[in-house]
């Protein structure tokens, strides 16, 4: 029964099937996720689309079974692999006899076979038997059998990182203003997911300072980078500057910098019926290219008060709309309205450390300070799968780059017939031009000796 | 400088010309000495293409990899460097050039029609497991734009053997255009393996993810799915000959999508400097 099942697991054509299975399913989960307002991308909102999970494949229980018979079907196929491997090795039966030809009856045979053994040693041909007696074996490229076996475990291992990864890591995204900081609770993120099998978090909490950035020649944002402090506890564990598309490692995850940011400018509201508030608006960013100015902030204050907010980083008072000349801090306002119901109560433009007062409303901006994005990951199988990802790569050089073949330089007796057998692990067709240089040079050895007829 | 370099490249349009017209004319009508002479004007051609490369290399302040302009010229140098080395290796191969070079000249000509405008740098890119990436790209796509080439040769030496047709008695036995196809193949694979692991450790460093189903890298994988396929044929069924000619065509053309057409169709992270 178990061997019955080994069978089914390491044949070929199962791993051919599930080959063209994967790569149809990758095919329709790109299509799916992607089309949304063609006939078919709206297939995925039927109810065959959504019991198939055609939203997102790659995220389906069905798509995870495909790579787990994958998956058995590699590991099943390696093993056996590996027993022809080892097998291979010590059998000169498979060569085939290329080259016939007759030496002469007077003529020492062991010194023949050094000869014949020293020349493959200076091809540099691994002498691995020489009996001295009637046959020479000569291997090159040897290791190169294993290849198949390496480039398969590596697969195997690129797998078993890629899951661990997922079903014991985390990941999640999170915004942070500057001097302020962050605690990882998952409730912390804007989205946050782990795995099934996470066992631990290391809990930190993250500090951000000094957020700079540098300027394109068209004047937009670029090269984002701040200064992080990481705590555990109220330990202070890891400091340093973090850039876009470079991590910050820490113990626990690493940390990405995104280049999504925004303003957080802080106002000062003096509203009828309310204790004076001081707080932070976080705007998200909507660049314009047309004003430049980032994106309002429409919010409901308790009272019915509901607050407009816009941030315009360099604000052109000369203008007649609201307009920012450009993306860099260089003269800070917001624009902010109150309405109450339909009433508007307070609308102006306030330049940073001014206060501006209409009726009973007086709105202050005293501050600006500047949010960043932040990707939090962990994924404790990664070393598994770059460790799996090189044994791979190792494998198909071993496969593809070093030409494997066995000679057997053989003398029959009484006949005295020589032959030159070769065993090619591919491209026999390709390979036998050498092999007859080969041959060429062990005539031309032996007729300097007088050995040929 | 900018300016001489689109002068060059242009000039190096006009030379590839020139060598597959030489190859074809030398195929077609059996002229051994013409065959030297088209690989004397390859040679020239890419002696005036790698000066160009270098000069917008300088000017634009980082390799030749981004838009189509770049991208299809910096291939197009790395197949023809790659058919060299192999004319080398295997002289009797000469009269693959008529299927290589008309088709390195028809790449670089549509890249040089494209905007040669430089675009910077962008921070992503400042990564050294990119110049892995890309460059272990252009070695797999020269590799199997090679090796589709001997296939397109070995499908018209095995039809043409029967009508005793003296332009396929040019080419080398069938068996060895079969088998170089494959190892040609086989090694286009292995670097396609190394492009994608590259690819991945690229942006898993720059963007905590190494591998999001983005469209290219997909079809990428779909790709090399597909010439796993073709292998696992190859080397445990043993299949060869015309049916694994037509199915390393097939594979081209997916592999080809996977660059020069999935990021028209679809918007990717490659997008910006593949269809720019």
């Amino acid at each position: 029964m178990l061997k019955k099942l080994f069978n089914r697991l390491s044949s070929v054509r199962f791993a051919l099937a599930l080959l063209v299975a994967i790569t149809l399913a990758s095919f329709i989960g790109m299509v799916f996720s992607i089309d949304k307002y063609v006939w078919w991308g709206r297939l995925k909102y039927s109810g065959l689309g959504k019991f198939l999970g055609l939203e997102d494949i790659f995220a389906t229980t069905w798509f995870a079974i495909l790579i787990g018979l994958f998956f058995l079907n590699t590991l099943a196929c390696t093993m056996r692999q590996l027993r022809v491997a080892q097998n291979k090795g010590n059998d000169p039966q498979s060569e085939r006899a290329l080259f016939i030809n007759e030496i002469a009856s007077d003529r020492d045979l062991a010194v023949i076979l050094e000869r014949v053994g020293e020349l493959l040693r200076e091809r540099k041909y691994k002498v691995v038997q020489c009996t001295g007696k009637d046959l020479v074996i000569g291997q090159r490229g040897h290791f190169a059998r294993w290849g198949s076996v390496v480039f398969h475990s590596g697969l195997l291992l690129m797998v078993i990182g890629a899951g661990v990864g997922l079903l014991g890591g985390y990941k999640g995204i999170f915004a942070l203003t500057e001097g302020y900081s962050f605690n990882n609770e998952p409730a912390g993120y804007v989205t946050y997911s782990e795995g099934p099998l996470l066992f631990y978090r290391q809990s930190y909490s993250m500090v951000l300072e000094d957020f700079n950035n540098e300027y394109t020649s068209k004047d937009y944002p670029t090269e984002f980078k701040a200064q992080v402090k990481i705590y555990h506890g109220k330990k202070l564990v890891r400091e340093g500057e973090i850039t876009e598309f470079e991590p910050f490692r820490h113990k626990g995850s690493t940390l990405y910098l995104f280049p999504n940011y925004g303003y957080t400018p802080k106002l000062k509201l003096e509203l009828p019926g309310l204790p004076v508030m001081n707080n932070f608006f976080m705007l998200p960013t909507d660049v314009k290219d047309e004003d430049y100015v980032y994106e309002k902030n429409k919010g409901e204050l308790p009272g019915g008060y509901l607050v407009t907010v816009k941030f315009i980083p360099d604000y052109d008072p000369r203008a007649a709309e609201i307009k920012t000349k450009s993306h860099r801090l260089d003269n800070p306002a917001v624009y902010v309205l109150v309405e109450k119901g339909d009433v508007e109560l307070f609308k102006d433009v306030i330049p940073i450390g001014n206060e501006t007062r209409q009726g009973d409303i007086t709105v202050g901006f005293p501050e600006i300070r500047r949010w960043l994005s932040f990707k939090d990951v962990y994924n404790p199988g990664l070393p598994v799968l770059l460790l799996g990802s090189f044994i791979l790569i190792a494998g198909l050089a071993l496969f593809y780059l070093v030409p494997s073949r066995t000679i057997v330089f053989q003398v029959e007796e009484p006949l005295r017939r020589v032959t030159l057998g070769a065993r090619f692990e591919r491209f026999p067709a390709l390979q036998n031009e050498a092999v007859e240089e080969l041959w060429q040079e062990i005539i031309g050895v032996l007729d300097q000796k007088g050995n040929f007829q | 400088m900018i300016k001489v370099e689109i002068i060059l490249h242009w000039a190096a349009v006009a030379i590839y010309a020139i060598s597959s017209g030489l190859f074809i004319y030398a195929f077609t009508f059996k002229k051994d000495k013409k065959i030297s002479v088209a690989i004397k004007v390859v040679v020239i051609g890419l002696i005036v293409h790698t000066i160009a490369l270098a000069l917008r290399w300088m000017e634009a302040g980082h390799g030749p990899y981004l838009r189509v302009y770049e991208v299809y010229s910096s291939t197009v140098w790395i197949s023809l460097i790659m058919f060299l080395i192999l004319l080398w290796w295997k002289p009797n191969l000469k009269f693959i050039g008529a299927a290589i070079l008309p088709a390195a000249f028809l790449m670089i000509g549509k890249g040089v029609i494209a905007s040669p405008e430089i675009q910077p740098l962008p921070v992503s890119f400042k990564n050294y497991w990119l110049v892995v990436h890309i460059l272990f790209a252009k070695i797999s796509y020269g590799a199997i734009l090679i090796g589709t080439g001997v296939s397109i040769f070995y499908l018209w030496k095995t039809k043409r053997k029967k009508t005793n047709n003296v332009v396929s008695d040019r080419l080398p036995r069938p068996e060895v255009l079969d088998e170089l196809s494959y190892s040609l193949i086989g090694f286009g694979f292995f670097n396609l393996a190394i492009m994608i692991i590259a690819g991945s450790i690229w942006a898993y460093s720059a963007w905590g993810s190494y591998w999001s189903w983005d469209p290219v890298e997909t079809w990428s994988l779909i790709s090399w799915l597909f010439y796993g396929i073709y292998l696992h044929l190859r080397r445990t069924y043993g299949y060869k000959g015309r049916p694994m000619a037509w199915f390393a065509l097939v594979c081209f053309v997916v592999l080809i999508f996977a660059l020069y057409g999935i990021g028209y169709v679809y918007i990717s992270k490659h997008s910006p400097y593949i269809s720019g």
